[in-house]
């Protein structure tokens, strides 16, 4: 292999996973956190060096990659093939991960319990897992790595979650199956269809020109792979595995949940939806915004009531992809930069309010708003810190919440009209999502900190020195995208023009 | 007068074939079954030696194998027996409709 | 000159820097001394009110205005601008501001002396600052709007300092949810807006939203033609305003925000963050109908009223000038409903002093009384502390219109609202109810028998102290600008009915009673009910929740646990099929043979006709 970087970033979480199930780390706790973070670390450094090096004015695909084994492809006979390659929404993608993926292992040590082995090598074979989806430019090995995730993700919800393990973890496989066979579905009928129209077999979604398909068959096809990336991101009817999953699973595979996996049923929306059946996407863009609003209305409702912390977290999340969704339906530079922009704000801030959460489970013993109150009279520095993370959570301007929420809902603004609705008037309501998210954030802030003590909490300490870091780079993250998101957005407006095929709107 | 052909002994077969089968899924004693068994066996055996006969002895393995059907029936009948004889050891019945070991 | 003007830029990012030296203060324990960070903190608002002091004398001399753009942000479609922009109005409001915050931070020196969370107040209080400067050197109404909601959360941060209390938590987050009510409104106006000035303006066109553009000519032709879509976004962004500086219908949260410390009461809810409402206002003006005015002028005057009328008869200290701060507004809103710009900028200066110099004056109140604000059990204070009387008397004084600088600014506003008579009427209602709430605190405070409460007769603070003098040195200064020859009729009237007022508020406050109608005196005391309107809106609103979330309870939770239920009902009459017995395989394997033999034998049939 000439080209061997992206297998080496996707791969070696996959090698150091089974490497610390040697029995030289059985009993070795502090040795076996030590060699994990050091590696997260250095795979995180070399992300951000082949981010550094990677040439942003090309919109195409960089660090083409196709494994070879014994000089021929994975499944030489059906012509697909497992090949690696990058563009840009993947690059930002792949270092949110790398560094997602090193804030909570390095969350983990206080709040994991039992079983290290086990843990890290199941968090270091998903971290291989959902790299994979984003880099792999061929559809089976696509979907390979969108299965990948699900065995480790099964186990880490079974083992580590608090109260209602079994249902919790079922419930997330069966969603996320019911999902999968449609993105099945819809793969075989677009690789069939490649085969009638073509003669040659081939899977590499890059190569695959579908413009010519029959309208009925687009509208199926198109269907099936909207419901299918729907489950994971999760679009209102299917939502209902993420706030149990979210909430009963431990604080570090909370985080990895909200901040990465969403962002895979998000970027398969953009890679297959948007990208290769762009004018069925125009043709849906009604429905896509109607069920936005759906989304960020009915979860801000839902998440008002909630008295379990990470519920609120869970549902805020759902409101996010909700505003991400309604950018995507505008169909403009401003609302697809946007949209990304989102995504990657989105992970930052839901980090940033895991962790808070976590912090208060480790410390308190629950999660249940009603029972916790007055803890900033004993923990004044941990509410300092958590200002920023909960300001950016209601979107107030100088963080990153504030830029990806105005652009986003000022891009759907400018879509097109159609005739079932109109366009503005839901854009407008859509946007009283800001009164009733500072509803919540302001419910989950105050539950926690304010009003009297009681007398059960009167003798916790402040938060140590690693929280009290990690706490700081999140929070300076999100005010540095704040203040200049120039950084990502110049790159991003292009990149959108050219691979949406998006027309200018005035 | 009639003729008998092959027709009449294909018949004959077929009922004594329909009534053994019959006998085998309703019967509530299991060696009532196996009496049907040999009720079946013997119309297959008619059904060989029918045809044999009456096509002017061409296929001749028909009559040979005739016998091997006799001659597996018989063993069949003596094992099946004996899987009887533990059943009523441990049931003291051999009602077939108590035999239900094979569920779940 | 044109030094401090380049360098406006330092007014507003001075405060930030010394934000960041007091948290890193506190985050590496360097040093405990509250000294330390009032001298910063003083240091950098002084040096904002000498350039502002000079940017303001350069800009009136000169007559300019200046611009200066960056690029911050460019998507496909548009661009967005940080900017400064320099002109008379920002020049006065920015004085404005440096004055009021540092008469502030002297004063919170002696108040917060003795809490341990001093450093945190003032990170808030620099922060407020840099805040409030940026709003008011923007050039375009986004950057505003940045600005805006970031004095929101300083707002609410302080507001939020005295957080172990049970009722500051309630009132902190309902003053952040009104005010989130009036950005969203903001918000939708802005869009409305970038959409409205992109479709319809040449596309390299970009100053859109920039105020130095908005007398433009093209915006004038635009107006006439679109005045439907202008009056849409106008209204949303009034709306704002309104919220923001607590006109009637939204007057609620001023109330709620008087739970925080009284530095903060007088720094941000009366003299600079509800002044932000004005501004905007004033920016935007030229491109409001008529029609809008009229709306501005009328929820003015409906305000001054109805917030004085309730006012009147509370007893709470802090209630009470916190309903006054609105009508007062009200009538800088009419002001600027009638386009008399000139005279609603004097007035809302004259006004943020006094007020300050008010509430100043109350925080010295309720330190001698120990925290309580309850004007019934007070009394006689004149004897023991002669100075607060005499400051009280010099800030009652102002805000009736009687004598200092309010006497000049209240003339100059009748004057300018003199040719409606109906607006006039209401002016000098509002004005002769001021007095009498103003003067009724004041003999109830100050005269009369001396209470049984003991008071902390301990010497005021020396901070504590020479910030008020200051304050008061502001007040008294332009009643003596004022000219003889601009005496006339109006003048004289509104004098001899505050004069009245003020011998009805001796007589009530020796009798403690209103001498008005019953009903009227229970409404204005409940606060013309509003508080109920917005708990009842606010059950209806979490009954609203609470039934939508129910939707998630019951389906979608269950959506699993049904699939489950038909799944296993659906396997358990299918397993019925397996009970173990022999026959029934072998009926079903010969029932299965049989139609395999019928299917074969009716297609070979079939297939071959025959």
């Amino acid at each position: 292999m000439q080209n061997s970087i992206l297998p080496i970033l996707i791969f070696s979480p996959l090698v150091m996973a089974l490497f610390i199930l040697n029995p030289l780390y059985k009993n070795e706790d502090k040795r076996l956190h030590k060699s994990v973070r050091i590696f997260s670390l250095l795979h995180f450094i070399y992300t951000v060096v082949l981010f550094v090096f990677f040439d942003f004015t090309n919109t195409g695909t960089e660090y083409e990659t196709v494994i070879k084994i014994f000089n021929s492809d994975w499944i030489n006979t059906l012509g697909i093939k497992a090949g690696f390659n990058v563009d840009i929404l993947s690059m930002i993608m792949i270092i949110l991960t790398a560094f997602i993926f090193l804030i909570s292992i390095f969350l983990s040590q206080e709040t994991v319990k039992k079983n290290y082995q086990l843990y890290f090598s199941l968090i270091l074979i998903l971290e291989s897992a959902i790299l994979g989806i984003f880099c792999a430019s061929d559809m089976f090995f696509f979907l390979f790595f969108w299965e990948m995730e699900l065995i480790p993700l099964y186990i880490l919800l079974l083992k580590w979650g608090s109260s209602n393990k079994q249902k919790t973890a079922a419930k997330f496989i069966l969603y996320t199956f019911f999902g999968s066979i449609f993105i099945l579905l819809g793969f075989l009928i677009v690789y069939l269809y490649n085969f009638i129209n073509t003669g040659y077999l081939c899977a590499d979604f890059c190569n695959i020109d579908i413009s010519a398909m029959n309208e009925k068959l687009k509208y199926i096809t198109f269907l099936f792979l909207f419901i299918g990336f729907g489950v994971k991101i999760p679009v209102v009817p299917f939502h209902s595995w993420l706030p149990d999953a979210h909430s009963q699973a431990v604080t570090p595979v909370s985080i990895i949940l909200s901040s990465v996996m969403l962002k895979t049923g998000a970027y398969g929306i953009l890679k297959f939806n948007a990208e290769m059946f762009n004018d069925t996407f125009i043709k849906f863009l009604p429905v896509i915004m109607l069920i936005a609003m759906i989304n960020i209305l009915y979860a801000s409702c839902c998440a008002i009531v909630q008295k379990d912390l990470k519920r609120i977290i869970a549902y805020s999340g759902i409101i996010h992809m909700g505003v991400f969704l309604i950018a995507i339906s505008s169909y403009n530079a401003t609302g697809f930069s946007g949209g990304i922009f989102q995504l990657v704000s989105h992970a930052l801030i839901s980090a940033g309010l895991f962790i808070i959460a976590g912090i208060i489970y480790i410390k308190c013993g629950t999660k249940n708003i009603l029972r916790l109150s007055g803890l900033g009279e004993k923990m004044p520095v941990f509410m300092f810190l958590a200002i920023p993370v909960i300001l950016a959570a209601v979107s107030v301007p100088l963080t990153s919440g504030f830029v990806s929420e105005f652009l986003c809902f000022m891009g759907a603004f400018w879509a097109e009209p159609n005739e079932f609705y109109n366009v503005k008037a839901i854009v407008i309501i859509a946007l009283i999502s800001m009164i009733l998210s500072s509803i919540y954030i302001l419910k989950f802030f105050h539950g926690i900190f304010f009003s009297k003590i009681l007398e059960k909490y009167k003798k916790i300490k402040d938060i140590n020195i690693y929280q009290k870091t990690m706490l700081i780079i999140l929070s300076l993250y999100i005010i540095y995208f704040g203040i200049f998101p120039g950084t990502i957005l110049d790159v991003l407006s292009e990149y959108s023009i050219i691979t949406f095929n998006l027309e200018g709107v005035f | 007068m009639l003729e008998i052909t092959l027709f009449h002994y294909l018949i004959l077969a077929l009922f004594l074939f329909t009534v053994g089968l019959t006998g085998i899924v309703i019967s509530k004693n299991i060696i009532k079954t196996l009496i049907c068994v040999e009720i079946v066996m013997s119309a297959i055996n008619i059904n060989f030696i029918a045809f044999t006969s009456y096509k002017n002895y061409m296929f001749l393995s028909g009559m040979i194998f005739a016998l091997f059907v006799t001659a597996i029936s018989a063993l069949q009948t003596a094992v099946g027996l004996l899987l009887i004889y533990f059943i009523y050891k441990n049931k003291d019945k051999v009602v077939s409709e108590e035999i239900e070991e094979l569920k779940e | 000159m044109e030094f401090y003007a380049d360098n406006i830029l330092l007014i507003v990012f001075l405060p930030v820097w010394v934000c960041l030296i007091i948290i890193s203060g506190i985050i590496f324990k360097i040093t405990e001394s509250k000294k330390l960070t009032l001298l910063l903190t003083l240091l950098s608002t002084f040096t904002g009110l000498i350039f502002s002091l000079n940017i303001l004398n350069y800009v009136k001399t000169n007559n300019l205005v200046l611009e200066k753009n960056f690029l911050w942000l460019s998507t496909g479609e548009i661009n967005l601008y940080f900017g400064v922009l320099t002109d008379s109005t920002s020049a006065i409001f920015i004085v404005l501001l440096m004055l009021i915050s540092f008469i502030v931070q002297l004063y919170s020196y002696g108040y917060m002396k003795d809490k341990d969370d001093f450093r945190k107040y003032y990170v808030y209080l620099n922060f407020f600052n840099f805040a409030m400067s940026g709003l008011i050197i923007s050039t375009n109404i986004f950057q505003t709007y940045i600005f805006w909601e970031l004095v929101g959360v300083a707002s609410y941060l302080l507001i939020a300092f005295y957080y172990r209390r049970e009722d500051v938590s309630k009132a902190a987050k309902r003053v952040f949810i009104i005010n989130r009510i009036g950005d969203f409104a903001f918000l939708s106006g802005i869009i409305i807006f970038i959409w409205f000035s992109l479709t319809y303006l040449n596309r390299t066109n970009l100053d859109i939203l920039m105020y130095t553009s908005a007398d433009n000519t093209v915006n004038s032709i635009l107006k006439s033609a679109y005045i439907n879509v202008y009056n849409v976004f106008c209204f949303l962004i009034l709306i704002g305003c309104f919220v923001k500086s607590a006109q009637f219908p939204f007057n609620l949260w001023l109330t709620d925000a008087m739970k925080a410390p009284s530095p903060v009461s007088a720094l941000i809810h009366s003299a600079t963050m509800v002044c932000a409402g004005i501004y905007v206002t004033i920016r935007i003006l030229p491109l409001l109908s008529q029609e809008l005015l009229n709306l501005i002028l009328i929820t003015g005057i409906v305000t001054a009223v109805l917030c004085s009328f309730i006012a009147a008869s509370q007893t709470n200290i802090k209630k009470m000038l916190a309903y006054s701060t609105s009508s007062q507004l009200g009538l800088i809103f009419a002001a600027v409903g009638v386009q008399a710009i000139s005279a609603a900028v004097i007035y809302l200066v004259i006004h943020s002093f006094t007020k300050a110099l008010l509430f100043l004056c109350a925080g010295n109140i309720e330190k001698k009384y120990n925290s309580i604000q309850d004007m019934d059990v007070m009394g006689g204070l004149r004897k023991q502390s002669f100075y607060d009387a005499l400051y009280w008397l010099v800030g009652a004084l102002s805000l009736s219109g009687l004598f200092f600088g309010g006497f000049t600014s209240k003339e100059i506003l009748i004057n300018t609202v003199s040719s409606n008579p109906a607006v006039l009427f209401f002016v000098l209602l509002t004005s002769y109810i001021s007095t009498y709430y103003i003067f009724k605190a004041y003999f109830r405070i100050f005269e009369g028998d001396k209470t049984i409460l003991g008071i902390d007769i301990q010497k005021s603070e020396k901070t504590m102290s020479a910030s008020i003098i200051i304050l008061c040195v502001f007040v008294i200064i332009p009643g003596f600008i004022f000219k003889l020859s601009r005496l006339n009729l109006l003048c004289l009237l509104a004098v001899t009915i505050c004069l009245l007022a003020v011998v009805h508020a001796y007589i009530s406050s020796k009798t403690s009673k209103m001498y008005i109608p019953c009903i009227l005196q229970n409404l204005s005391y409940k606060e013309l009910y509003l508080p109920k309107v917005y708990d009842f809106i606010e059950s209806i609103f979490s009954k609203a929740f609470i039934f939508i979330a129910l939707i998630e309870q019951v389906i979608f939770e269950n959506i699993v646990k049904c699939i489950n239920f038909i799944i296993r009902s659906v396997s358990k009459i299918i397993s019925k099929l397996q009970n173990g017995n022999i026959q029934t395989y072998i009926s079903y394997s010969i029932f299965s043979t049989g139609l395999i033999l019928f299917a074969l034998i009716f297609t070979y049939y079939v297939t071959e006709g025959v």
